[in-house]
């Protein structure tokens, strides 16, 4: 199993993870039902997760594509330019479903404008998603390669012509790639935003672990769980930056095996916030109550998880060979 | 300065500098990075409550966070004396590097008036957070994010840019 | 113990314990 592999494993979850997720989250809506709606919000949430290595085994895929006869790069570029603003729709979508659990948790309630912003974005998604996979059927399917291939919008360079072996030359083309090399500022301003982005999200979980494991007690975890949207305002930040260093320069960052541990060891992280956001266990917690032993551990996680994630990217340029 | 000469040339500055290990200038560097989130990560919290319109959390129980403050704290700055030491005559002629140890010390030092200001304050969490609480609190956040901006750039700018890490 | 005095004193620490640690390199890689 490859990344390519992988990516056409893994792209089942944006495409037919998003129809189930709406589906169901437009019953959702009609049945009035809260546990329905809770487990939508879930569902986009996660969706958005796993979004990110789709994107990113993509770009690899796409490295493993060149020099081979019989693909279409013009279909692939068109695929992933669709696929970028895909990703875009469905994080946003993913963020706004967060805050909606978050809000749930706090007040019963979803908050005003939030089922709607989610039902907009998500149909908007689901658009963009499946314009991209439809681009993405493009790639390498022979059979419908004849109605398709000319009808390829955006593509600024057909590369390749199939039945021809042609030696194809850097395909990160255009648009981010170009800007960051042509502004030498761009990348250290925003990985210094990448560094304050994780120092929120560091502080939020220290505090969460101050609580948990009993360094802080005098205060209920209702406070504590106040703070959570500057920790994923922190981790937006960083996905963003992150996204604009992968898109800019995947090519250091596709194959390398660090960076694969950041990304599941993220998708883990995230999973985990949703238990301090949502599950009983943590909001019953009083001032002054000890932490169940499953709150402390999955504090201790969390801290773990995100020194881990760190160090991951710190050890980017020097282990995983890249840069 | 022979001094800054001897420093880096000495057997183990040149070992975190040209090691190949991840053990060396890597593993200081993520140490610094760790130490530096959590500075920054603690304080921006105890910033943000602060400026924050949040009247039920209070914000007394966050002055647990100052000890851990400091241990960040203090690993950044072994971390950091060790690198500097390795680099010490390049560090010590870039402006940058001084521009950060003005934001650094200037960062601590609102951190330790707040301790002793709005910390101290027998009203502190019976009414609405006093304005020059949050005066500190902008302060705070400022020098810590204006920090980590001139560290991020000492990669970038100076004599050495381009070095490993950046 | 004052602040200023702590890092001035740590920064020292350090910078003796680099020394320190340098000569055993060299003496170990003889």
């Amino acid at each position: 199993m490859n990344l390519a592999h992988i990516h056409l494993l893994i792209n089942h979850f944006p495409t037919i993870g998003t129809i189930i997720a709406l589906g169901l989250f437009l019953v959702a809506l009609v049945s009035k039902s809260s546990d329905l709606r809770l487990a939508s919000l879930v569902l986009f949430f996660l969706i958005s997760l796993i979004t990110l290595p789709t994107y990113m085994s993509g770009n690899a895929a796409e490295e493993m594509l060149r020099g081979r006869t019989g693909v279409s790069f013009a279909a692939i570029e068109a695929h992933r330019n669709a696929a970028q603003l895909a990703v875009v729709f469905m994080e946003l979508t993913g963020v706004i479903s967060w805050f909606g659990l978050w809000k749930f948790r706090r007040q019963s309630s979803f908050g005003r404008g939030t089922l709607p912003a989610v039902l907009l974005l998500s149909i908007v998604t689901l658009g963009v998603v499946g314009y991209a996979a439809n681009l993405g059927g493009g790639i390498r399917h022979p059979e419908i390669e004849d109605s398709d291939a000319k009808k390829i919008p955006g593509a600024k360079k057909v590369l390749v012509v199939p039945e021809q072996r042609v030696v194809v030359k850097e395909l990160e083309v255009g648009g981010i790639s170009d800007f960051v090399t042509d502004h030498k500022w761009m990348w250290p301003a925003f990985q210094t935003l990448h560094l304050m982005g994780l120092s929120l999200i560091m502080g939020v979980v220290l505090l969460i672990d101050m609580r948990m494991l009993g360094v802080a007690k005098n205060v209920s975890f209702r406070a504590v769980h106040r703070l959570l949207p500057w920790g994923v305002l922190g981790f937006s930040v960083n996905a963003l930056t992150g996204m604009l260093f992968f898109a800019a320069r995947s090519a250091q960052y596709t194959t390398n095996a660090v960076f694969q541990w950041k990304m599941a060891l993220v998708i883990l992280a995230g999973i985990n916030a949703l238990y301090f956001t949502m599950l009983d266990d943590a909001w019953t917690l009083k001032a002054g109550g000890d932490a169940s032993l499953a709150a402390k551990a999955m504090a201790s996680l969390a801290l773990c998880l995100w020194v881990a994630i760190l160090f991951c990217g710190r050890m980017l340029p020097f282990l995983g060979g890249a840069f | 300065m022979d001094f800054l000469n001897t420093l880096e040339h000495n057997a183990f500055s040149q070992w975190v500098t040209n090691s190949p290990s991840a053990w060396a200038f890597p593993t200081f560097l993520f140490l610094h990075t760790t130490g530096m989130s959590i500075v920054a990560g603690g304080s921006a919290i105890i910033d943000l409550v602060l400026l924050g319109t949040w009247p039920s959390l209070p914000v007394k129980p966050l002055v647990r966070l100052y000890p851990v403050i400091w241990v960040g704290f203090w690993m950044n700055a072994i971390t950091g004396t060790v690198m500097l030491c390795a680099d010490a005559t390049a560090k010590l002629s870039s402006p940058d590097f001084y521009l950060k140890m003005v934001f650094v010390f200037s960062g601590v030092y609102v951190l330790h008036a707040m301790r002793k200001t709005v910390f101290a304050d027998p009203q502190l969490d019976k009414g609405p957070v006093p304005r020059s609480a949050k005066m500190w609190a902008l302060a705070s956040l400022f020098c810590w994010f204006a920090a980590i901006t001139a560290g991020r750039l000492l990669a970038y700018v100076g004599p050495n840019k381009g070095a490993i890490g950046g | 113990m004052p602040f200023v005095l702590m890092v001035i004193l740590t920064v020292t620490g350090v910078i003796a314990l680099v020394g320190v640690l340098g000569s055993l390199i060299d003496k170990g890689a003889d």
